[in-house]
């Protein structure tokens, strides 16, 4: 099913978007229309998804796995279960964009939809609309809700009130029929006077009441903006925002721009296989690889990436990460780029994998 | 042990959207339609039982609710329908039960790609109470008139500036800054924080403009992503917020530490300090004779006149220390040298385990201290550690345990009592590993990959600081006899326990030839990792000073387990 996908996808479209050498490992493939694409915000160094919509589209159809980090709504104290935002790694960015699912768009502190909440008139008015709407619609689930809930535990009696004037018909038919004397009509006045005061008390407390309740309102922070498209001319284009993200990921730390580049085609292959990802620092790997959705399933696979030709895979740590990855119910995977001619900068590539386990005799 | 070629194929199994149903229809946004949903797996596979998770769903007004009982407190009335909401919870701890994940997923035997329906039911459902979970509305029951008491507002030219107006609520025990005309100042961790729990809104603020101020406070709130693209401009705010966020999920109390922006303060104390270092070595007068005697005659001590092991080690503690100190300047010398390779790290937050005493104006000494870290970035070397210990401050009670237990004898006078031996009253001056692995200086570094953080804590220690060792009735010692198991007695035991295992430690490092001046233990404290797996790692990191030059010597050792944080939460 995937690959059907991908073949969907580089048909689409052959343009190919190669103005910078140094990114053209990444952005190799062909992207598909701007409108198809999802919009994913990059905000300086990182990338983080609100919208549930996106989500499902990107964890389903493609097999993202990502990872939530905000506090839950529901469960605002545990750590076990995360809500929005939806962080995805470096390296699923770059699978996306490489295979051209998603656009990447610039989110700053800038923004052109802070800059709409701030200074477009009409668009706060809507908003303003939107929300007294949307609160009114609040209260009256809420109201219907609390009418339920009592008829539920018999607090109001459904049709006590209907009764109560029907008896009160009856009272006046009874006393219509009968010959009206004036101790009667006093009688009925004063029932009648009392009544109206009646009525209009109530009326009031239940006026009161309601502005009460009226004030009383969900508050709702919305978790995410409609779209907001950023990337104009003074932006940073696409490429430029990719090439930003990798130096900011490579800044400062261990690893360098080639052996980032390894570590994406070694995610680029084990997820064209069916894999899915997640960042390995648990285990000592750059990822670890589960069967399926970690949702569901254990990982398998604690994966390292080298350098196939110059790098040494170190006996020592052959031994340890064999060692570990058995201990833990794994197997250590290390892999490389490998090409058909050496020295030929164009020939095919390939990636070899090994997969070591502790035997023990 | 094998070396397979390409094994990954083995476990290579399909992504779970190869499933006709779920290509053709992505799990459904609506209640009503995700029931539909699970019917319909439940057919295909038979045999299974279904849950109906419309009964079950999470009321979202019910939450919200739930979470303002816990913010303000007032609106009591709609919290009577407690039942659903433990319902919820249950529900939701369905998922993170480590018992539903399985090895790996069963295939179709005809076709290799397509999951089963056993596990596609499965995986669906799990995904739909994961998106239910996360669909549930963030926000909180206010009162309009009095809108101000939850709201944040930020200065719309300066995002730096964040304030409440009408501060009120539980979390400014532990939160916020309140100034005398009674506005609440937050950092950004903390007004993202409580946005993101849904406890207060966010709004735009404009400090010229007052008529501009009444559109926004009419305006809906600002999103969880505004929010984020207002107070996160880079990975390390993001890594700062991740830290901050899940400590404060955990029920910790987490304050900014002096050093948040970036200025680093002064060292607060040297870490080999000659005055503090020897304090613990005071000689007897018997002890002070005889060496005297020793050094005026020329002749060796006379060891056999000491009477006891205190004597005698305090004795050779004195002709170690002329020794030790001209290392001890070389090694301050070269801290002052102000190297242009190390690199300053800065102290991020101060960390206090929940307290219902605790003050934010005037906070006890932090439990811990907490520096960040990129998982990619190196480790600090040396004498950039050496630096933020020696800028750290953590309060050395933290582990100590409850004044409960028994008050120590006085360590100097064990002669007279040497005949009267009685195992279970262990009078000679033990290490107390306390003390070696828990002081003042102390430090914790959160080391953050995407979002998963491990802790882990360094801590400096000085061996020669505890002063002498050692156990008259080496002798003669036997394992202690087992009593009635009152709880003392366990304690007891416990704590006989723990000396034994610290002479293991020690017992390498001969006592009387003891020239260590400092060392540097490390153990883990706590990890609350977000996907429930929990990293343990206990190492001793110990620096030997041979000469001029540090040397670090790793080696791991087991773990003991013992659960960092009582806290309740």
């Amino acid at each position: 099913m995937e690959n059907k996908n991908l073949t969907k996808l580089n048909s689409s479209n052959n343009i190919a978007r190669r103005s910078s050498p140094l990114i053209q490992e990444i952005v190799s493939e062909d992207n598909i229309n701007d409108d198809d694409r999802i919009p994913i915000y990059i905000n300086g160094d990182h990338v983080l998804i609100f919208n549930l919509q996106d989500m499902k589209k990107l964890s389903i159809e493609y097999g993202i796995v990502g990872q939530l980090s905000g506090t839950l709504p529901l469960a605002p104290q545990q750590n076990s279960l995360l809500g929005f935002p939806w962080r995805l790694t470096i390296y699923e960015t770059l699978w996306l964009y490489n295979k051209g699912i998603v656009k990447l768009v610039l989110l700053n502190e800038n923004n052109k939809q802070l800059d709409k909440i701030l200074n477009d008139e009409n668009y706060q008015g809507e908003m303003i609309n939107k929300l007294s709407n949307k609160l009114d619609k609040w209260r009256n689930e809420k109201q219907r809700e609390i009418e339920e809930q009592m008829k539920r535990l018999n607090i109001i009696r459904p049709n006590k009130n209907k009764l109560h004037i029907k008896s009160l018909d009856n009272l006046k038919m009874k006393t219509n029929s009968s010959s009206m004397t004036d101790l009667q009509q006093v009688v009925e006045d004063n029932q009648r006077k009392e009544k109206a005061i009646k009525d209009a008390k109530l009326e009031e407390r239940e006026i009161e009441e309601r502005s009460k309740r009226n004030k009383i309102v969900f508050m709702e922070t919305p978790t995410y903006d409609e779209f907001i498209d950023n990337n104009n001319d003074q932006y940073l284009n696409e490429e430029q925002l990719i090439e930003q993200l990798i130096n900011k990921e490579i800044e400062d730390c261990t690893i360098n721009r080639d052996q980032l580049i390894n570590n994406y085609q070694m995610f680029k292959y084990l997820k064209s296989k069916g894999l899915m990802m997640l960042p390995g620092m648990r285990f000592g790997g750059i990822f670890v690889s589960y069967p399926g959705d970690p949702l569901r399933y254990h990982a398998h696979q604690i994966i390292n990436s080298l350098d196939y030709y110059n790098d040494d895979i170190n006996l020592k740590k052959l031994c340890n990460r064999g060692r570990l990855a058995t201990g833990v119910r794994k197997v250590w995977v290390v892999g490389g780029i490998v090409k058909e001619d050496k020295e030929d900068k164009d020939s095919t590539e390939s990636m070899k994998c090994f997969s070591i386990e502790w035997a023990g005799f | 042990m094998n070396i397979e070629n390409n094994s990954t194929n083995q476990n290579g199994s399909p992504i779970t959207d190869s499933t006709p149903e779920s290509a053709s229809e992505p799990i459904s946004e609506s209640i009503s339609s995700s029931n539909l949903r699970y019917s319909l797996n439940s057919r295909s596979s038979a045999g299974l039982v279904t849950i109906d998770s419309g009964s079950n769903l999470p009321s979202r007004e019910t939450s919200a609710i739930q979470k303002l009982s816990l913010g303000n407190g007032n609106l009591e009335e709609f919290s009577d329908d407690s039942d659903e909401e433990l319902q919820d919870w249950s529900l939701l701890n369905n998922i993170s039960k480590k018992g539903i994940k399985d090895l790996e997923p069963l295939l179709t035997d005809n076709d290799k790609y397509t999951l089963s329906a056993y596990d596609q039911n499965k995986l669906n459902k799990a995904r739909n109470l994961r998106f239910q979970a996360l669909e549930s509305k963030r926000g909180a029951i206010v009162n309009l008139d009095n809108l101000k008491a939850s709201t944040i507002f930020v200065n719309k030219d300066n995002y730096n500036d964040i304030f409440m107006l009408q501060p009120k609520g539980k979390f400014l025990e532990t939160m916020g800054f309140i100034d005398n005309q009674n506005i609440c100042h937050f950092g950004f961790e903390e007004a993202l924080y409580l946005v993101e729990r849904g406890s207060c809104m966010l709004k735009f603020w404009d400090n010229e403009n007052d008529s501009k101020n009444e559109i926004f406070e009419r305006m809906p709130p600002l999103s969880l992503q505004a929010a984020y693209s207002i107070f996160i401009k880079n990975e390390e705010q993001l890594n700062q917020y991740m830290v901050y966020s899940i400590l404060k999920r955990d029920g910790y109390i987490i304050n900014r530490n002096d050093e948040f922006n970036g200025i680093i303060s002064k060292r607060k104390r040297k870490l080999f300090d000659e005055d503090t270092l020897f304090k613990n070595i005071e000689m007897s007068r018997w002890t002070k004779f005889l060496s005297s005697i020793s050094s005026i005659f020329n002749i060796s001590f006379p060891y056999k006149l000491a009477f006891s092991y205190f004597n005698i080690f305090t004795y050779m503690r004195s002709t170690l220390k002329p020794q030790s100190l001209p290392k001890l300047k070389n090694v301050n010398n070269e801290l002052t040298l102000n190297n242009k390779s190390c690199k300053e790290f800065k102290i991020s937050f101060n960390i206090w385990k929940p307290s219902p005493n605790f003050k934010k104006k005037n906070p006890p000494l932090p439990d811990y201290q907490i520096t960040i870290f990129k998982a990619n970035q190196k480790l600090p070397n040396y004498f950039e550690l050496q630096s933020l210990l020696e800028r750290s401050n953590s309060n050395p009670d933290t582990y100590k345990p409850k004044p409960k237990v028994r008050k120590n004898k006085p360590n100097k006078v064990p002669d007279n009592k040497a005949k009267k031996l009685d195992i279970s009253w262990d009078y000679a001056k033990g290490i107390n590993m306390e003390n070696l692995k828990y002081n003042q200086n102390r430090i914790t570094l959160a080391i953050v990959d995407n979002i998963t953080i491990n802790f882990i804590t360094l801590s400096h220690c000085n061996f020669v600081q505890e002063g002498p060792v050692w156990r008259d009735h080496w002798v003669t010692w036997k394992p202690p006899v087992k009593k009635k198991s009152t709880r003392n007695n366990f304690k007891r035991n416990e704590k006989f326990k723990d000396k034994k295992s610290n002479e293991d430690i020690i017992g390498k490092e001969n006592p009387s030839k003891d020239i260590n001046n400092g060392d540097i233990s490390e153990n883990k404290i706590l990890t609350p990792v977000p996907t429930n797996k929990k990293i343990e790692s206990n190492l001793l990191i110990s620096n030997i000073l041979n000469g001029e030059e540090g040397n670090l010597i790793t080696s791991t050792k087991s773990s003991e387990n013992k659960p960092p944080n009582s806290a309740h939460f």
